[in-house]
């Protein structure tokens, strides 16, 4: 009896997770669908069933070149993700491990930094950006992005190492480890799998981040996200093509997290289930 | 064979003493327990024996040797942690094998 009540349960509860998970997917599936519409298909009305063209892919890299942008993107995400991590590591390490009364005041403080709307600070950020000539560099976009993600990186790293047992390191000492020992057999192995998460989900924020690429690049830093809202102002409303470009902008962080997928859902529940 | 001796083993924490002159015979073979209400250095004694706590005055003598300053491992035992601290990505023969 309570073996049938706990089956029809699990009906429930995976059949819940399904629902929630195309209604979450249902718009990525509608812009891949659109995107392979005609134009006059496209503005027509909801329809599921494109023409399957490709033309508006076509379309697309003839208007404005896919490669630049997104290769921007990759120099902007990965480069601001190094940078950011390089910073946050020994920030987190020591918060983590050595920690003082005012270690918790420190990481509120940071997150405050976030809970800020980034347009209150748009009209200064963008003065400083024009008088250093950072404007439209990917320099420049590479420390915005390391800025503003940072404090979450810190966060992260911060939990990750919080949960390394400091008697750990004391037990490596009592069986005769040497420094490098600990650091090279102990430490590592167990802080990698933090610092890999951190990294993935980082790169994915720095990929998305549309607001300060937007307004802070034109033609030569542009990253994708740019490149995106490059196709819905000039001509007038292309749905189609506008889906096309999308696409092409998800598809390779898509790519990625598909194949780090495991890394990342350990990196995003991590702490929060025991 | 395993005779450990304090002498005089103070430990201080800046001005907080935990651990005020103590004089201790453990020999070889003898099951000792330490019983106190949390706080009161039970644990920072066990430290102090095994060296991850450096005394602040007296001397650690083990099989008669003075001990006080020796590095952990040098001293020929064994701990275990409260949170066991085992190496959690390592094999059992390698927790073992380590270092």
């Amino acid at each position: 009896m309570a073996r049938a009540v706990s089956t029809r349960r699990k009906w429930i509860a995976t059949a819940a997770a399904w629902v929630v998970a195309l209604v979450i997917f249902f718009p990525i599936f509608y812009m891949v669908v659109t995107s392979l519409k005609t134009e006059p298909e496209a503005i027509a009305g909801i329809s599921l069933i494109p023409s399957g063209t490709f033309e508006n892919y076509v379309e697309v890299q003839t208007q404005r070149d896919y490669f630049k942008p997104f290769l921007n993107s990759v120099i902007i995400s990965l480069g601001s993700t190094l940078i950011a991590l390089l910073i946050a590591i020994p920030a987190a390490w020591s918060m983590a491990f050595s920690p003082t009364r005012r270690t918790k005041d420190i990481l509120m403080w940071m997150l405050s930094t976030k809970m800020m709307p980034a347009v209150g600070v748009l009209v200064p950020m963008f003065l400083i950006f024009r008088d250093t000539g950072l404007l439209d560099t990917r320099i420049g976009l590479t420390v915005v992005l390391t800025l503003i993600n940072l404090p979450i990186v810190v966060w992260m790293l911060y939990t990750y190492f919080r949960e390394i047992p400091g008697e750990i390191l004391e037990a490596a000492r009592m069986d005769g480890a040497t420094l490098m020992g600990e650091i090279v057999y102990v430490l590592t192995p167990m802080a990698v799998p933090g610092i890999a998460s951190t990294m993935l989900l980082n790169i994915i924020l720095a990929w998305n981040e549309a607001f300060w690429s937007i307004r802070l690049s034109a033609a030569n830093a542009a990253p994708l996200t740019a490149f995106i809202a490059s196709f819905s102002s000039p001509q007038g409303l292309f749905w189609a093509k506008l889906s096309a470009a999308s696409t092409l902008a998800i598809a390779p962080i898509l790519i990625m997290g598909w194949f780090s997928q495991r890394q990342l859902v350990r990196g995003l529940t991590f702490g929060a289930v025991k | 064979m395993g005779n450990i001796t304090l002498k005089n083993v103070h430990k201080a924490f800046g001005a907080t003493v935990i651990i005020p002159d103590i004089d201790l015979e453990i020999s070889d073979g003898e099951f000792v327990v330490f019983v106190g209400p949390s706080g009161c250095g039970k644990s920072t004694l066990l430290r102090l024996i095994a060296g991850l706590e450096d005394t602040t005055s007296g001397t650690i003598l083990i099989d008669g040797a003075d001990m006080t300053g020796e590095a952990p491992a040098k001293r020929g035992l064994a701990m275990v942690f409260q949170s066991y601290a085992l190496y959690p990505h390592m094999s059992v023969y390698n927790n073992i094998a380590f270092p």
